[in-house]
């Protein structure tokens, strides 16, 4: 249990930083908002197209966001060299792996309670008519994102085109959860809502990251040794 | 034996590829199949004598190098001996080879098939999804810079979980001339035969690939060391 | 008595002749004659089909015609076919053809790539090997 409470700890300090300037959520928050204006120009104004795109649409903000997100909170680490005094300090390697991965979820989450509300406004989708699932699937796309995110992060800390290789290296690995994401909300979103559909698709995504925090686990101490 | 590997392995996969070559254009027989409106079945026509044996023998050592290349890398991640660093780089490289070529060869294929360059069926996304990490693989390698082996074997490592969960998602199986064991089991008796034979050879086409990509990872490791001898000497800078 | 018959002859053949037609008009078939040809397809496939029920040498007739376009229909598509079939069959070796470039160039040129990056490696090796001996250093043993 000394585990999660320094990964709390961990967590929390990122948390009070966060909100004591507020940038990466302001900045990510916008430039969701920015995302989905973009999307009600790009697409046809059809409105059973539109329907059809919003999961896509939906998916696709968090992961732009998640990455720039991402970015930005192991870049502020680097910036201070406070990862090495991270690593240094008396907590197992895997208490920092989990803390940054939790704020990491509360950043994503921030955004998407931003980015669906605004998708659902703008282009007059009833995104929010089955609320449960909606979230269900939303909490759990965004924990995996920031588990993986998290490790790959990580480890490219020090290397010099991470803006662009963190995305070369993320999205494939991430496509089922994407996947699962993108049809679960549009099993929710069609005119005649298929809960079974959507209740598969959860308990994927579930499965999925249950498997990649195990792999994260794992492979977190060998990845990261500096 | 060191010396004579390479020869041998590319001289037997000449020789086996030459050979089956004859034999799928010679010896197989044509198989020709009807579809519902008594038209000719496009994808058992020349297809399956001809374009079929590389193209599935290059997409099976495809896989075969994805898995290799994870059991490499969680090998070099327990042990840290730079010489399974080295199996997993030349590993991938010959899979994104092999991996373009049975892509391209498939698409042309389905272009004559099926009149359509690409579909979102299930076993071309994954190995169109395989491919793609294969090939971030080769550019994370190429541009990360000196941690580039933790980071490589990090993703082959994600990249086998991942693909598990790829080939859940993508569901019922459609390739086709796939049948319920797969498209094997529904060759014809002279097929079989030529089938095996073609992915021997391609086998040891890809060993001897390896090899050769083996040898240039390990003069690229010898050249950073003696760069850095050169550094700490003072002879460069 | 023949003086009054033979004075009337024209007249009598006349009325021999309409009260002939008359009951001919009787006796061959169908009031397709007699009547105007009916409005709708149901109609006149009924009229024709009670045509030909009642005169066989019609019917023959109409059979043959029937025989010689369906027997027409038949050679345009077995022609069809086949031409659909050669075209199929050169598109498929035409592929197939360049499915086998395509593989070829591409295993050639990773041929080629790892030839050129092996000797430039070489070259490089050598070059600093000899600058390392140059400045004094033990050579190296080698693994290539």
């Amino acid at each position: 249990m000394t585990l999660l409470r320094h990964a709390a700890s961990i967590a929390w300090k990122d948390m009070r930083i966060e909100l004591r300037s507020r940038e990466i959520v302001y900045t990510m928050a916008f430039f969701g908002a920015l995302l989905v204006v973009i999307y009600s120009f790009a697409f046809p104004s059809d409105p059973r197209a539109i329907r059809g795109a919003v999961p896509g649409m939906l998916w696709v903000s968090i992961a732009f966001t998640g990455t720039i997100g991402l970015g930005r909170a192991f870049d502020r680490e680097r910036e201070n060299d406070t990862m090495r005094a991270l690593l240094l300090a008396p907590v197992p390697r895997l208490a920092v792996f989990l803390g940054k991965a939790l704020a990491t979820t509360v950043l994503v989450l921030a955004v998407a309670a931003v980015c669906a509300p605004l998708l659902a406004l703008f282009l007059s989708v009833p995104l929010f008519e089955h609320p449960g699932p909606l979230v269900l699937i939303i909490v759990l796309g965004s924990v995996g994102f920031s588990m993986v995110g998290s490790v790959f992060a990580a480890t490219l800390l020090k290397v010099r085109s991470r803006d662009v290789l963190l995305p070369v290296i993320l999205y494939p690995l991430l496509v089922p959860l994407f996947v699962a994401g993108t049809k679960c909300t549009a099993a929710l979103v069609a005119e005649i809502p298929n809960f079974d559909a959507a209740w598969y698709w959860i308990s994927f995504l579930g499965i999925y990251d249950a498997s990649f925090l195990v792999l994260s686990l794992w492979v977190f101490e060998s990845l990261v040794i500096e | 034996m060191k010396k004579v590997a390479i020869p041998l392995f590319a001289t037997l996969a000449a020789i086996g590829v030459a050979y089956s070559i004859h034999l799928i254009f010679f010896v197989t027989p044509l198989q020709y199949g009807l579809n519902e409106d008594g038209k000719l079945n496009g994808s058992s026509l020349f297809f399956n004598q001809k374009l079929f044996y590389f193209h599935t023998a290059h997409a099976m050592l495809m896989l075969i190098a994805a898995m290799m290349a994870g059991a490499a890398s969680i090998a070099y991640l327990k042990t840290r001996d730079p010489k399974w660093d080295d199996a997993a780089s030349a590993v991938t490289d010959v899979a994104v080879v092999f991996g373009g070529i049975a892509l391209l060869s498939g698409s042309i294929w389905a272009e004559a098939a099926w009149d359509v360059w690409w579909k979102w069926e299930a076993r071309l996304t994954m190995t169109l999804l395989l491919w793609l990490l294969l090939v971030g693989y080769v550019l994370v390698r190429r541009f990360a810079g000196p941690s580039a082996d933790r980071i490589t074997a990090g993703m082959a490592i994600f990249g086998m979980i991942s693909a598990l969960f790829v080939y859940k998602m993508a569901g019922q199986d459609s390739h086709p001339a796939a049948g319920a064991d797969g498209v094997v089991a529904t060759l014809g008796p002279g097929m079989r035969g030529p089938f095996w034979l073609c992915v021997v050879a391609v086998l040891t086409w890809y060993i001897a690939l390896v090899l050769v990509r083996l040898q240039s990872t390990r003069a690229e490791r010898e050249l950073r060391e003696l760069r850095e001898r050169g550094l700490d000497l003072g002879v460069l800078q | 008595m023949t003086r009054v018959i033979a004075a009337s002859a024209p007249r009598t053949v006349l009325i021999v002749l309409a009260v002939a037609a008359f009951a001919a008009s009787f006796l061959v078939p169908g009031a397709a004659f007699a009547q105007a040809p009916p409005a709708g397809t149901e109609e006149a496939r009924k009229a024709c089909t009670a045509a030909m029920n009642a005169d066989p040498a019609f019917a023959a007739s109409i059979v043959k015609i029937a025989d010689e376009q369906a027997a027409a229909q038949r050679d345009r598509d077995t022609v069809k076919a086949h031409v659909d079939a050669n075209h199929h069959i050169q598109k498929n070796q035409r592929h197939v053809i360049y499915g086998y470039a395509a593989m070829w160039v591409i295993a050639a040129g990773f041929v080629i790539f790892l030839w050129r990056r092996q000797l430039g490696l070489k070259l490089e090796i050598a070059n600093l090997r000899r600058d390392l001996e140059a400045a004094g250093e033990p050579p190296s043993k080698g693994r290539t």
